[in-house]
């Protein structure tokens, strides 16, 4: 007996934002399309964002132009962009451009795509792409989504004991553990579950402002329902750790392991180093112009 | 006044001594009068208020005989009316319980069933910000009575609403036993049913008036139950459970060693595929948090973040007749099967892991129960009994699950909630020795 984990799509609603629907009617592929959303302090992650999209071939991209200065920068690079009609107050939220609040946005900006019945594939832009995405995904969930874990129990969840010596013969208590999504990507489907966490998440932001988008992402798409919680029913899965890279598992691990590094990524997410720009070259230069010692000046962890 | 005076006593001496001796005879008569009056009317003459001061007249006033004073026929006549008005008083109340709590199931089938013809029926739009609503309540399955015909007929009469408490019980586990169905009578749960793992059992709940049953032999499952241990006992509920489902039943699944203090159908929401007891023993680890992990190496990212949430307790679940409920049960029947594991593991992580390279998540909805409601005997010793004011709180179950000495504490258990004994807990350590 197999229970259903892919909820249908919902009928698409052109009336929403029919600008938006004519733009993805001419970027999109199969009614899917990888989204980022920049503004223009993150100019120059952006030009390596897009340098490695093209150079893999992908055409199916979108940039969310958060002001005109990436918006021109966007259309002089023949970058496909949309410039969204933000309301006054988010609007202030996008100029500021502190990573953790634009990064809120895009739970916002993401409801009309799915609205229009498109899913899609949420990038941050400190992100390299080193093959197509697109051909790697499962498609069965409402949400499938690279992770912060480092090895196969972080990363697909395992049974962690706490001891408590003092109770005796019962003093192993369990707990499911598992490391967060990591929200800088993830293939989300137009399903009503999707549509709801979307609602969930950004309301949330809404009413808790100094809360961390990511862990509310996360909490919303794991804690079950408990007195004075209804939980989300959407279905998860996590993506292959080794091929949708995090920056911890690649300095940390795969460059010192001779089989690991031979292993192309799909994607590397430099997410968990201050000193992003940097190492997204290093990265392209290492796995597309086979540049072997361009990983090694970069320590694992960073020092402030 | 000194002259008059001396004028009568000039006037007696002249001879007036029948005049003096008339005033006398006139005071002494009136003074005779007076004691008369006074005796006659104590409250005086003019006197409108009937009320009785003087306590040493009441009974007299009591024998006169005036019509609000009661004989003792009409006190014992108007006793019984009493006890026989307030029986009725309780009956009604009852009545009104009973409706309520009706009331509250129809609505809770009503919602449920709106949400799913909702999201079910068609594919349609999603609606403003705000509003969506996806499904956690999925659609019960169509009954198949062809799975075990004589198992539904027993159900048919043991379940109220299509749902019952169900355990599990071989001859290991007697003595608990008599306490679990002891307590379920005295709080007057109607539905609930005893699985016999062998002819012992059967005959006890037999005897005792407790509604049993026990399956055609099937070698498997009988040599487990003869020889196994509690935990390979325990791996069987997930086969057993399958035809409940099936033949359309939700169950609400109980271990023995548990003392029931209300009818927990009263607390259910229903609203999942599977709602569950908590091993937590706070909010945070009972109904989830973020446990952050230190790597002080990685500098800047030292901080990791990580969901963590205790696991569910899988000696008292309720599940409902849905498809995501059947292929739990499977899934962890099957791997239970091929491997030597505890059930209590597999079922958490078939209910919690999401689906990864080369394995498939299952999507059941779940929802964790109050952990003051349905208590973990870890909550009750290490915290509650020392609580000034969770003490008060009754709870609907206790869960002798943290202790290995589980008969006496689900005995003292009894004497503390039901009998009201208040040291009656007093005796065990938090945790224990062995």
């Amino acid at each position: 007996m197999k229970s259903l984990r892919t909820n249908p799509t919902v009928i698409p609603d052109v009336s929403v934002n029919p600008r938006l629907a004519k733009i993805l009617e001419k970027f999109a592929v199969g009614r899917e399309l990888i989204v980022t959303l920049v503004n223009s302090k993150m100019k120059d992650y952006l030009e390596v964002w897009f340098a490695s999209i093209k150079r893999v071939g992908i055409p199916n991209y979108l940039v969310v132009a958060l002001d005109d200065e990436i918006a021109n920068f966007c259309e002089s690079n023949e970058v496909p962009f949309y410039k969204p009609d933000l309301v006054g107050r988010i609007d202030s939220v996008a100029r500021t451009g502190v990573n953790k609040d634009v990064s809120g946005l895009k739970f916002l900006i993401l409801w009309d795509f799915l609205q229009l019945g498109y899913s899609v594939l949420l990038s941050d832009v400190d992100l390299v792409y080193l093959q197509n995405p697109i051909d790697y995904l499962y498609r069965d969930c409402d949400v499938e989504s690279m992770t912060d874990g480092h090895n196969n129990i972080t990363a697909y969840g395992y049974d962690e004991l706490f001891e408590e010596p003092s109770m005796g013969w019962a003093k192993n208590s369990h707990s499911i553990r598992i490391w967060l999504y990591n929200s800088g990507l993830f293939y989300i489907r137009s399903t009503i579950p999707s549509i709801e966490l979307l609602d969930r998440v950004f309301g949330r932001l809404l009413k808790e402002p100094e809360a961390w988008d990511q862990l509310v992402f996360n909490e919303e798409l794991f804690f079950p329902s408990h007195p004075g919680y209804n939980g989300l029913h959407a279905s998860k899965r996590t993506m292959d750790f080794y091929l949708f890279l995090n920056s911890k598992v690649l300095f940390r691990t795969v460059r010192k392991d001779a089989n690991l590094i031979k292993t192309k990524p799909v994607t590397v997410h430099i997410n968990y180093h201050p000193d992003k720009l940097a190492r997204m070259k290093a990265v392209m230069e290492f796995y597309m112009d086979g540049n072997l010692d361009a990983l090694k000046p970069f320590p694992d962890g960073s020092e402030w | 006044m000194a002259g008059r005076r001396e004028g009568l006593l000039t006037r007696n001496s002249n001879g007036n001594s029948l005049r003096g001796s008339r005033i006398a005879v006139a005071i002494t008569i009136g003074v005779l009068l007076g004691c008369v009056f006074a005796f006659l009317y104590p409250h005086g003459l003019f006197r409108s208020d009937p009320q009785i001061t003087n306590p040493r007249f009441v009974k007299s006033n009591l024998q006169v005989g005036s019509p609000s004073c009661e004989s003792p026929e009409r006190l014992k006549m108007l006793k019984s009316d009493i006890v026989a008005l307030s029986e009725k008083n309780a009956d009604l109340k009852k009545q009104v319980r009973e409706l309520t709590e009706k009331l509250r199931l129809a609505e809770q089938g009503k919602d449920q069933a709106q949400k799913q013809f909702m999201v079910l029926g068609e594919q349609h739009k999603a609606g403003p910000f705000g509003t969506v609503k996806s499904l956690r309540t999925n659609p019960t399955l169509i009954p198949d009575d062809s799975v075990n015909p004589r198992l539904a007929k027993i159900l048919e009469e043991v379940a109220v609403r299509k749902e019952l408490i169900v355990a599990l019980a071989n001859s290991n586990v007697k003595s608990s036993l008599a306490v679990w169905f002891a307590n379920i009578k005295r709080v007057g749960i109607p539905n609930y049913l005893v699985v016999a793992l062998d002819d012992d059992i059967e005959n006890f709940c037999k005897s005792n008036n407790v509604p049993v049953y026990k399956r055609d032999p099937d070698e498997d499952i009988d040599s487990v139950a003869r020889t196994g241990g509690n935990h390979a006992v325990s791996g069987l509920k997930f086969r057993i459970l399958r035809e409940f489902l099936q033949l359309g039943y939700s169950v609400l699944l109980s271990d023995i060693d548990i003392v029931y203090l209300q009818n927990p159908f009263e607390y259910l929401y229903r609203d999942s595929d599977v709602e569950s007891m908590t091993d937590g023993h706070n909010n945070y680890t009972a109904y989830g948090y973020n446990d952050v992990f230190d790597e002080p190496a990685m500098g800047w990212a030292r901080y990791a973040h990580t969901m963590r949430i205790w696991v569910y307790n899988s000696g008292f679940f309720y599940i409902r007749p849905t498809i995501p409920s059947i292929e739990l049960l499977d899934r962890v029947a099957d791997r239970l099967a091929h491997s030597k594991a505890w059930d209590q593991a597999v079922f958490n992580e078939e209910l919690f892991f999401p689906s990864h390279p080369g394995y498939t998540g299952l999507h059941a909805s779940r929802r964790t129960m109050d952990f003051y409601l349905f208590m973990n005997s870890k909550v009750l010793f290490k915290t509650v009994r020392k609580d000034a004011k969770l003490k008060k709180l009754k709870p609907v179950i206790v869960h002798v699950n943290y202790h290995p000495d589980k008969l006496s504490r689900m005995e003292a258990v009894v004497e503390y909630y039901v009998n009201g004994k208040q040291d009656a807990l007093d005796r065990f350590p938090d945790g224990s020795n062995w």
